[in-house]
C-alpha cells in the first residue's frame, strides 16, 4: 500500500480534545478500509502566517498513513465536508518519516535556536540582501519597547504565539521577551506604589481637614491616578508608532 | 558585526575585494554529506530561502542546485498553503 502524509488544519475555536476526536474519526476511516496510521502528531495551536476564514490560529495535525488510495480519498472527502477543517494537504511519499517531524524537533529544542540562527546567517551572508544584519540590531529593541506597553494579552498565550513571532523575526529571542516582561512588572509595581502613596496622602489630608476637604479629596485622588494611567498609555502609543514605522 | 558587509560584497557582489575576477564556487547546501532534507514542515529551513518579503530566493544567490531549487520551491509553496510561512510579508 502506498504511503501518505497528511496535514490538516482545524479551526481555532474548537478545543484540543475536540481536535483529538476529529483526528480519531479520520484515523477510523483509514483503518476501516484496511489502512494504518503509522504516526499521528499534534502540533498544537499554531499561529497562521495569514488569515484563513477569519482564523488567526489553528490546530495542526499530521498523519503518516499507510493505506489504499480509496481510504485516503474517503478521508479527504470527509475533511472537505467537515466545517472545522480549514485546510488539508495529502502527499504521497516514498517512505514514511521515522521519529518526530521537523516541526516537533524545533519545538523541543528551542534553546538551540540562536545557534541555528547563527548558522543561517553565515550561510546566507553572501546573498541575502543584507537581511540578517539589518534586522538583528533593530528588531529586539523594537520588540522590547513595544511589549512594555501593549503586548499583555499576547504574553499569556506566549507558548502558542511564540513560534510564529520567532519565525517572523529570528532575532526576537526569549531573552528579549523576559526582559520586556520584567521591565513591565517593575514599572507596574512602581506605579502602584506611587499611586498608593498619593492615595494615602490624600486620605490623611482629608482626615486632618475634616469634612470640608472631603469634596476636594476625590479630585486629588483622581488626579495622580490619572497621571499614572496616562503615562503608560502614552508610552504604548509611541511604541505603536514605532511599530508602524518599522513596518513601513 | 562590522566586517560582515565588506565580506558580503566581496563574495557575491561581483568582486569588490582583493581579487576582482575570482569568486569561489559555492556549493549547493542541499547536496553532499550531512545536507538537510528539504521538507515543507521545516519552517526554519525554508525561511532561510525566502526573502524578507516572503519571496523565494533565486538560486544564483543561494547557490542551490537546479534540482534542489525545484524541490525547495515546491516545499516553500506547500508550506505557504498550510500557512506555515506567509505568501507575502508587508
Amino acid at each position: 500500500m502506498p504511503f501518505y502524509e497528511n496535514v490538516f488544519i482545524a479551526r481555532q475555536d474548537i478545543s484540543t480534545p475536540q481536535v483529538e476526536s476529529l483526528a480519531d474519526d479520520f484515523t477510523k476511516i483509514i483503518e476501516d478500509q484496511g489502512g494504518t496510521v503509522a504516526k499521528r502528531e499534534y502540533w498544537g495551536l499554531r499561529g497562521l502566517a495569514y488569515r484563513i476564514k477569519k482564523n488567526r490560529k489553528a490546530h495542526y495535525v499530521l498523519f503518516n498513513i499507510d493505506a489504499p488510495a480509496e481510504a485516503v480519498h474517503e478521508m479527504e472527502r470527509q475533511m472537505r465536508l467537515h466545517e472545522d477543517v480549514l485546510r488539508y494537504l495529502t502527499l504521497r511519499v516514498d517512505e514514511l518519516e521515522e521519529g518526530p517531524s521537523a516541526m516537533m524537533q524545533r519545538r523541543g529544542g528551542r534553546e538551540d535556536r540562536e545557534g541555528r540562527d547563527g548558522r543561517a546567517g553565515r550561510e546566507g551572508r553572501d546573498g541575502r540582501a543584507g537581511r540578517p544584519r539589518r534586522d538583528e540590531p533593530q528588531a529586539p529593541q523594537k520588540h522590547a519597547r513595544a511589549e512594555k506597553g501593549t503586548d499583555r494579552p499576547a504574553k499569556t498565550e506566549a507558548p502558542d504565539a511564540d513560534p510564529k513571532s520567532g519565525d517572523d523575526a529570528p532575532a526576537d529571542t526569549a531573552g528579549d521577551k523576559t526582559a520586556g516582561k520584567a521591565g513591565d512588572k517593575a514599572a507596574d509595581t512602581a506605579g502602584d506604589k506611587a499611586a498608593g502613596k498619593t492615595k494615602a496622602a490624600a486620605k490623611a489630608k482629608a482626615e486632618d481637614s475634616g469634612r470640608g476637604a472631603a469634596a476636594r479629596k476625590k479630585p486629588a485622588k483622581a488626579k495622580p491616578a490619572g497621571d499614572d494611567d496616562a503615562k503608560p498609555s502614552a508610552k504604548a502609543a509611541s511604541a505603536d508608532e514605532d511599530e508602524t514605522k518599522g513596518d513601513a | 558585526m562590522p566586517p560582515a558587509p565588506k565580506q558580503r560584497r566581496g563574495g557575491g557582489g561581483g568582486g569588490g575585494g582583493r581579487r576582482p575576477f575570482f569568486r569561489r564556487r559555492k556549493t549547493c547546501p542541499f547536496s553532499g554529506r550531512g545536507a538537510p532534507k528539504i521538507d515543507y514542515k521545516d519552517v526554519r529551513l525554508l525561511q532561510r530561502y525566502t526573502s524578507e518579503r516572503g519571496k523565494i530566493m533565486p538560486s544564483r544567490i543561494t547557490a542551490v542546485s537546479t534540482k534542489m531549487q525545484r524541490k525547495l520551491a515546491k516545499a516553500i509553496k506547500r508550506a505557504r498553503y498550510l500557512a506555515l510561512i506567509p505568501y507575502l510579508v508587508k
